[in-house]
């Protein structure tokens, strides 16, 4: 009876032991996946404004075949140069 | 009489005795099978947040170096682009919609300059208005 009784209460105890180290590895596991996912937010911020920036670039070059005058500009920021044709490079890219 | 009644009391005695000691039996087997249970479950819950440090921390020199390159070379220069096509937008007014379609619109001239103005203009007749009041 004592020897049960003992047996018991050491299993209660390795039982909650294990509760509690199942709670706190639980929370470990859901604190570091919600900081994984928020830096996995951050680079699709970054990779959204980049590809917006990419549009708006391909846009610039789309306008200076109207407006030649911008064409300096985009030069100046390292854009290829408008083929002096302006018709059939263009259409290649 | 009182041979009746004092014999089956060792009997109940002895039958509870026993039932108790199974009961004993089984709670002591069931706690030792929640014990492993937990345990098990315990190990699995220690290896899935080892998994998601390690899965962290790799991810975070990736996208620190990703993040560092971005603002200290990239956002620089998109910011700087971005400011002189919009002086360009300024000149020339063709090129507003193609700012704006993007997001970069001018802040002063696509949709705040218009309402300002008859903000300022109207701003300040209440406050003659108030003046003369007061």
């Amino acid at each position: 009876m004592m020897k049960s009784n003992a047996s018991n209460t050491i299993l209660t105890g390795l039982l909650g032991i294990n509760l509690v180290l199942s709670a706190v590895f639980c929370f470990r596991a859901v604190t570091v996946t919600r900081d994984s996912r928020r830096l996995g937010r951050e680079v699709r911020m970054i990779q959204l404004e980049q590809a917006r920036f990419q549009s708006l670039a391909a846009e610039c070059l789309a306008y200076r075949d109207k407006n030649p005058q911008i064409a300096p500009l985009l030069e100046s920021f390292g854009m290829p140069k408008a083929a002096p044709a302006g018709t059939a490079n263009p259409a290649a890219k | 009489m009182n041979e009746f009644e004092t014999k089956p009391i060792p009997v109940f005695a002895e039958d509870s005795q026993q039932s108790v000691t199974a009961l004993q039996g089984q709670v002591t087997t069931l706690l030792l099978a929640t014990v492993v249970l937990s345990g098990i479950l315990t190990a699995y819950l220690y290896v899935q947040q080892r998994f998601a440090i390690q899965d962290r921390e790799s991810n975070k020199q990736m996208v620190g170096q990703f993040m560092q390159v971005y603002k200290q070379q990239q956002k620089p220069f998109m910011d700087n682009v971005v400011e002189r096509l919009r002086e360009y937008g300024r000149k020339d007014a063709n090129f507003l919609p193609v700012l704006s379609k993007y997001g970069y619109g001018l802040p002063t001239a696509t949709g705040a300059p218009p309402p300002s103005p008859p903000a300022k203009t109207v701003a300040p007749q209440p406050a003659p208005a108030t003046a003369p009041k007061k």
